[in-house]
């Protein structure tokens, strides 16, 4: 139900024009814009959509592959941090970030997953074994993920007023294990989808956190 | 990683043997592993696991009492988060047993104990929100010290972000909405308060609820809504009864579940529309009014909407007459109610074998009483009777040729005959005259034939009335119709005054001559002076 909830708002967000305030500024010249809440909804939706398609695939992983005394966070696979890039993670921590800082970290983060993602698609359709529901949720996952940081792009120079710097993906697989034989692959695909989890989850609570300050500053502010 | 588990993943990996000829025979003629994999899935077994052995995995030790064991950890908040551990079963390690618990985050040293015993209540850790952190792992355990030695319980990894699992809603109300037109229950809003505010509300958690209600009355038939966003929710069409509603939250990038909530209890009333109400109010009043009017309108004329209804066959009778004169035969005031008719006479009987008399006379009898009659009209003073007597005799419809009926009246009868020269009645006197007898207040005329020795006719005149008795049936069918004699007597009694001679037709005479005295006053002398005779 999420992936086609998934793919039927991807299309919505396709078409960016429908829910846009469009001027005409004249000479055939229509100057369309976004409002920031609208936008910002867009994006939180869309991330608690990747959360979750993300959490249905790390678990059809592990029922298909991963023995149960080997499932995160028992042990060494399940330890992303070092291999993504580091983040506050105490809640005091993460609320004292500004808004500017929210943004980028989310900016970061779905950055750093670009790669990633492809690479973990194209290692699952080398599996002999892999069910084409993964296969499918996988793939949703890459194209939303790239939707959802051209949205990000976007609010970051509505709220913040700055260029769009896009450096480009990260460099981000060499962190992970380079796999030799299939039962690395595993595994390693597996620390990707449970590392992906995670991060999938600080997007979305940065993202609403963001959200509150924009309505509601002071309370927000408060924890 | 064990060896076991390696073999695991690989058995997993290659996909329990099964089809991987298929798919790698699908994959080295195409790189479209599309359809390979549906069939794959499709042909797979339900459990993929489980013929890579999997059934070797053994239950964690919870059934080791000697070593602790942490069986559960918890954060209501993602803030904070609280360990619990089974202790040492035996006491053979004696009463001085103290519990170390330790941890490490991220993998990696230093290796931290626990900063609060307390808390969280025996054999607990709890970890406030300087020391939580959330997206890392914490691998904890928990060593056992006694006399004995040390016992450490197994690692023990979590991840706060993942254990999260919210307090129960509570504060459960309910509101009973207004009620439409053409629902038959009521739309009833549950609404309740749930934990953590701060949280929910600077979006650190979002929670998510399902609400569960059920009829009392049945108490298996729970229904769920679930995936609820807001602490609120309309039950629409409730029908009436009394329901429970109960309601847990969990966090929306969890699974685990909240306890449910204390139970809501509330009653659905039966609607009471103001319409339906005025329209049954009005119904009753108007049905009772309709009974009322019934009771007390058409009871007392029962019987004449009876004969409205149910008009009654008539029975013989005449208006203005009691029937009861006509069975008793009082003749003249019969007569007397009749006479207003037009061309009214009163019956005449006649019985052709009574009274013969010779044919001459009847001829001549014939012609006369049409002469007579009109002679009769001239005079004056006629008792009602005889003027009855004669129309009757004019224009009776039983006058048969050889009726020896003549009619006269009773007074001036002996005269009329001897003095009118209209009378062709034989003026000698040698033949044996038959003396003619009428009665003035019955029409009954009777003639006497003293000296006459054929047929004993006899014309007794009978008791008045309207009714006829059969005297005989002759052979050839025809019926012998004979006034009815209530007093006098019947037809036995007839024949034997026929058989008998004169003296009895003189006992009956002076029978009827009382009654003729009865009846008329003026004109008894003569009956009598005729009955003598």
């Amino acid at each position: 139900i999420y992936s086609w909830t998934g793919l039927f708002l991807w299309c919505l967000h396709g078409m960016l024009g429908s829910a846009m305030d469009c001027k005409n500024g004249g000479a055939g010249n229509v100057h369309c814009s976004i409002s920031v809440d609208k936008l910002l909804d867009r994006a939180i939706h869309h991330s608690e959509l990747i959360y979750i398609i993300s959490e249905e695939s790390t678990a059809l992983f592990e029922e298909t592959f991963i023995p149960k005394s080997m499932h995160a966070p028992q042990n060494n696979w399940g330890h992303c941090n070092s291999k993504t890039p580091p983040m506050p993670t105490s809640k005091s921590d993460v609320q004292q970030i500004s808004d500017k800082w929210l943004l980028q970290s989310v900016l970061i983060l779905i950055r750093f997953w670009m790669d990633p993602l492809k690479e973990l698609q194209s290692s699952l359709d080398r599996y002999d074994n892999a069910p084409s529901a993964l296969l499918n949720k996988t793939k949703w996952i890459s194209t939303k993920l790239m939707n959802l940081k051209e949205g990000v792009l976007v609010l970051i120079k509505k709220m913040l007023d700055e260029g769009t710097l896009d450096p480009g993906n990260s460099v981000s697989l060499t962190s992970f294990m380079v796999p030799s034989d299939e039962t690395e692959y595993v595994l390693r695909d597996y620390s990707l989808l449970t590392c992906f989890k995670k991060d999938a989850h600080k997007i979305e609570t940065f993202l609403k956190l963001l959200k509150c300050r924009q309505t509601d500053n002071l309370s927000c502010s408060l924890f | 990683m064990t060896r076991s588990q390696v073999e695991r993943i690989r058995c997993a990996y290659r996909g329990g043997g099964q089809n991987r000829d298929a798919h790698s025979a699908e994959r080295s003629r195409s790189g479209t592993r599309k359809l390979t994999l549906t069939a794959g899935t499709l042909a797979r077994p339900p459990d993929p696991r489980s013929p890579c052995g999997r059934t070797e995995e053994r239950v964690d030790p919870v059934s080791i009492p000697s070593r602790p064991h942490i069986y559960y950890c918890r954060s209501p908040n993602m803030e904070t988060f609280t360990c619990w551990w089974h202790p040492l079963e035996d006491g053979s390690h004696g009463d001085d047993v103290t519990y170390n618990f330790t941890y490490i985050i991220g993998y990696k040293p230093p290796v931290q104990e626990c900063p609060d015993y307390v808390t969280g209540g025996p054999n607990s850790c709890y970890f406030d929100a300087a020391h939580t952190l959330i997206w890392e792992v914490y691998c904890m355990n928990v060593t056992a010290k006694s006399r004995s030695g040390r016992v450490t319980s197994q690692e023990h990894c979590l991840d706060v972000a993942e254990i999260v699992e919210i307090d129960p809603p509570f504060n459960l109300t309910h509101v009973l909405m207004n009620v439409s037109e053409n629902e038959s229950g009521r739309t009833v809003l549950v609404s309740w308060s749930y934990p953590i505010q701060s949280h929910v509300h600077t979006g650190w958690i979002t929670l998510v609820y399902e609400l569960r209600y059920r009829l009392i009355s049945e108490p298996s038939k729970w229904k769920v809504k679930g995936l609820l966003r807001e602490p609120h929710l309309e039950l629409l069409d409730l029908p009436v009864g009394t329901y429970e509603v109960m309601v847990r939250c969990r966090s929306k990038n969890n699974n685990i579940w909240s306890q449910l909530s204390t139970p809501l209890i509330f009653t659905v009333p039966p609607t009471h529309s103001p319409d339906r109400m005025m329209a049954l109010i009005l119904m009753t009043g108007v049905g009772i009014m309709v009974f009322l009017i019934i009771g007390f309108g058409i009871i007392p004329q029962g019987k004449r909407i009876k004969a409205l209804l149910l008009p009654p066959i008539p029975n013989p009778r005449i208006r203005g007459i009691d029937p009861m004169l006509l069975k008793k035969g009082k003749m003249d005031e019969i007569n007397r109610h009749f006479s207003t008719f037009h061309g009214y006479k009163p019956p005449q009987y006649i019985e052709e074998t009574w009274c013969q008399v010779s044919a001459a006379g009847v001829l001549s009898v014939q012609s006369s009483p049409q002469s007579h009659s009109m002679e009769e009209d001239t005079r004056s003073p006629q008792t009602e009777s005889q003027h009855l007597l004669q129309t009757s005799l004019a224009s009776s419809p039983y006058s048969h040729v050889l009726s020896p009926y003549v009619d006269s009246p009773p007074g001036a009868s002996a005269d009329s005959i001897t003095q009118s020269s209209a009378w062709p009645w034989p003026s000698t006197g040698n033949l044996p005259q038959p003396e003619l007898v009428s009665f003035p207040g019955m029409d009954y005329s009777m003639i006497l034939n003293p000296t006459s020795q054929a047929t004993p006719t006899f014309c007794p005149p009978t008791a008045q009335d309207f009714y006829t008795c059969v005297n005989r049936v002759s052979t050839s069918g025809a019926v012998h119709l004979v006034p009815c004699v209530p007093e006098a007597g019947r037809s036995p009694a007839y024949l034997q005054m026929v058989e008998q001679e004169s003296d009895k037709s003189s006992q009956l005479s002076a029978n009827l001559v009382k009654k003729t005295e009865a009846l008329t006053n003026g004109s008894g002398d003569v009956s009598q002076e005729e009955t003598k005779k």
